[in-house]
């Protein structure tokens, strides 16, 4: 057994300090609902992302599909949430995905706002829903009482409204996961709202939640999160908020400053104009949240939600105009509103416009205003369709990757040029930097979109390292402090990339256990240390200090890779293989910008590097069983063998 | 000791809620915003939001409207407080309030307000935004 966090004495590893010790369990079948002990997983996973991958190997076998009643829905906090850890609020999900394709892997989501820490105080590390209810329902959590609630005058509103409806109906001031329409309809690339922006976006859970008849999760709760040591605890919260890199559309302390330094006149235009104050999520001070007022449209946050549509919508109604600013902002509350991805629509509308542009489609053929993108109407019309599920909608809100297969030869070609892999489009660009193409290979989905901070270091901090205030031999240092090398700072060539992946992966899995927001942690470079160094050791100081259990940056990296072993098996099991560790053909043979494209050889030897430093089997990709013991998943090994004797038997 | 007032900007509240925590974890030793001697409240629909909290108003008339002998203390930093073991309940102090900030304890709907923490006033220290400030005078 591999140590997790050295226990100082007393052996208790799951509470009364981070952890509040129970997770709920609610089939929504059956209507039964339980609890059991949240230290059954937190000494080898922590929390979030680790027990969420714990939960589906353990529960949810490859036979399972998204919408079916057997998958399960896993909302996970950990030991950092609710407390005063600076950007802790995020909550984990895990299930399996409807938006992956082709295979329906499991996968990860996650969402910040208010509500992890609210399941918290309601006295829960997490919650996992199973089964389908007959009738649509939501569920509520107030002070630990959970309860199965008709949803009947719920079922058809949007996100925006019932919350609302929630909190009247509760009479408190409960804290509101939901779904859209898109969800109720089962669309694969349904959200999870809460708030008026905030979202579990990529990964199509909406739509299981929609499966389950689920239309809502309200929680409240008036317990306290504990912590071991208070004084050590704010101690590193005071440092974490000191070396903490300012988010680049946030309002909080400190200027936060990349806002100006982004080369964004249209987002900085409007803001100027209808930006009413900053919101953060819970404890929090980065306030990437923008509250916006717009006049005819609505109120309610902008970030990056609406990039989807506002360079259209400025395109077509000419830049600062008052159209513009409505267009723009309308995609965006609809879009949330109605529970649909922005980020898929991020690439399906230039998708949408190609085939226009090509003949493949026509307004008449498909129902959409195709020569008017970039108006209200088409973003109403295109919205609506696929949260409805009507006209073209019927075609579209399966994700694009299943309407390009749908709509033929022409569609897919072009689908596969704003598209990376796994029918999750494109982010940062494969072609241009070596580890971003490594880090997507292995993933089960977008791998840039819940690294932040990482991507910020190993892809624009590095090669642009100036407006940044990064000097290169600073950048180098850092470099060689994170990955044993300066190597990976050169994105010309593939080496030292696969092992850069590798670290990459156990952070990303590290802070996504705790559970702290991608877009602050792991904090590889600082913009107030003198050499901008960072220090990514503040991870574990704060879960050391809440937890009262002595970890190391070791021992979290370690987490970190059993968590990442663990997913891999899952893959595994449900047909994830060498050569599904692939992207899409088109980013081989067509060039980017500055001519360069993925070189096939360079990209399979850096893969075969990654299975030798991940001691897996590089014929197949599969985890072998030593490794899976060394990290303390003997009974994954065992049951690995089993299925590799026989695929097709059901598991233990 | 010199005596301390608070002053609030409700418009660079960017709704976070450290202050809350912060105030939960000095008054009762865990973190839930809800327990703070403070209270935000963000209504993320319609962008309002408005920070509830004593002021330490020089004279205090919630010391002055309360007739239970001990209930209350004033500190030497003009902080008063109250002392759970002797008021009553009877919310005297609260309805004399001008700003509403006796407020009634979240779990045991006890009455509480802020005490400074000692003339620290953790809220003010930690707010990253300096909505709310501490001012020795």
């Amino acid at each position: 057994m591999v140590p997790a966090g050295r226990d100082k004495g007393d052996g208790d590893l799951s509470g009364p300090f981070g952890w509040v010790g129970r997770i709920l369990r609610i089939n929504l079948t059956s209507e039964r609902i339980w609890s059991e002990d949240t230290g059954r997983y937190s000494r080898d996973y922590i929390g979030g992302v680790g027990i969420a991958a714990r939960i589906l190997w353990n529960e949810v076998p490859p036979g399972v599909r998204p919408f079916d009643p057997e998958n399960k829905l896993i909302f996970m906090t950990g030991p950092l949430t609710g407390t005063a850890a600076p950007s802790s609020s995020r909550v984990i999900i895990g299930s399996k995905s409807p938006s992956l394709h082709p295979i329906e892997h499991s996968t990860r989501s996650s969402v910040g706002g208010d509500w992890g820490p609210e399941l918290k105080y309601a006295g829960y590390d997490g919650l996992v829903i199973e089964g389908r209810a007959e009738r649509p329902v939501y569920v509520s959590i107030l002070d630990g009482e959970a309860e199965i609630r008709s949803a009947s005058g719920l079922w058809g509103l949007g996100a925006f409204a019932a919350q609302r409806e929630i909190a009247r109906q509760l009479g408190r001031d409960v804290e509101t996961l939901c779904i859209g329409p898109a969800g109720e309809n089962l669309s694969r690339i349904a959200t999870i709202q809460t708030q008026t922006g905030r979202a579990s976006g990529h990964s199509g859970f909406g739509g299981v939640m929609g499966s389950k008849n689920l239309k809502a999760i309200a929680v409240w709760g008036t317990g306290g999160v504990g912590v071991a040591d208070p004084e050590g605890f704010l101690e590193a919260c005071e440092y974490a908020r000191s070396i903490m890199v300012p988010h680049p559309m946030g309002g909080g302390a400190g200027g936060l400053g990349w806002t100006r330094a982004l080369p964004d006149g249209r987002l900085l235009r409007f803001f100027s104009k209808h930006r009413r104050r900053y919101f953060s999520c819970h404890s929090c001070p980065a306030a990437c949240d923008g509250f916006c007022s717009v006049p005819g449209v609505g109120s309610g946050s902008e970030k990056c939600d609406g990039w989807f549509y506002r360079d259209y919508a400025y395109d077509y109604y000419g830049d600062g105009s008052e159209e513009g600013d409505g267009a723009f902002f309308y995609a965006t509350l609809a879009a949330n509103d109605l529970g649909v991805d922005c980020f898929e629509l991020v690439s399906m509308i230039p998708w949408l416009a190609r085939m226009r542009d090509r003949g493949l489609i026509d307004d008449g053929g498909i129902g959409l205003p195709l020569g008017r993108i970039g108006s209200r109407e088409f973003a109403e019309a295109l919205l609506r369709a696929i949260a409805l599920k009507e006209g073209p909608g019927r075609i579209l809100s399966e994700g694009s990757a299943r309407a390009a297969e749908a709509l033929g030869v022409g569609a897919r070609e072009l689908y596969e040029a704003l598209w990376f892999a796994y029918g999750q489009n494109q982010h940062d660009d494969v072609r241009s930097y070596p580890i971003v193409a490594l880090l997507w290979a292995f993933d089960s989905r977008d791998p840039m979109i819940d690294t932040h901070a990482i991507r910020h270091l190993v892809v624009t901090r590095l090669l642009w390292p100036e407006p940044f205030g990064l000097k290169e031999r600073e950048r180098d240092a850092i470099c060689e402090r994170i990955f044993g090398s300066a190597d990976v700072a050169d994105h010309s060539t593939y080496r030292g990339k696969a092992r850069a992946a590798v670290i990459c992966q156990h952070y990303s899995r590290a802070f996504s256990t705790l559970v702290l927001c991608d877009w602050t942690v792991p904090i590889f470079s600082s913009p107030s240390a003198r050499d901008h160094m960072g220090d990514p050791t503040v991870m574990n100081r704060l879960l050391s200090a809440a937890t009262g259990l002595e970890y190391g940056l070791g021992d979290l990296l370690l987490i970190g890779e059993r968590i990442y072993n663990l997913e891999r098996a899952q893959l595994v099991r449900e047909g994830r293989r060498r050569e599904s560790d692939a992207l899409y053909e088109y980013w081989f043979s067509n060039p980017d910008p500055s001519g360069k494209v993925i070189p096939r050889e360079e990209f399979e030897r850096a893969k075969d590097e990654f299975y030798a430093i991940r001691g897996w089997d590089p014929e197949t990709g599969i985890p072998r069983p030593e490794k899976l013991r060394e990290l303390g998943l003997g009974d994954v090994a065992d049951e690995m063998e089993k299925y590799l004797r026989d695929p097709g038997r059901a598991p233990a | 000791m010199s005596e301390v007032l608070i002053s609030v900007d409700p418009g660079l509240c960017i709704g976070c809620r450290i202050c809350e925590l912060v105030c939960s974890l000095a008054h009762t030793g865990a973190f839930n915003p809800k327990r703070g001697l403070l209270a935000i409240h963000k209504d993320v629909f319609s962008g309002h939001v408005s920070i509830t909290i004593c002021r330490h108003c020089r004279p205090p008339p919630c010391y002055e409207a309360c007739g239970v002998e001990g209930a209350m203390a004033m500190g030497p930093n003009g902080a008063v407080a109250i002392n759970p073991s002797k008021c009553t309940g009877c919310g005297a102090c609260a309805d004399a309030c001008p700003y509403g900030a006796i407020l009634r304890d979240g779990a045991g709907g006890a009455f509480a307000k802020c005490d400074l923490c000692g003339g620290e006033a953790l809220c003010a220290k930690w707010c990253p935004q300096g909505a709310i400030r501490a001012m020795g005078i």
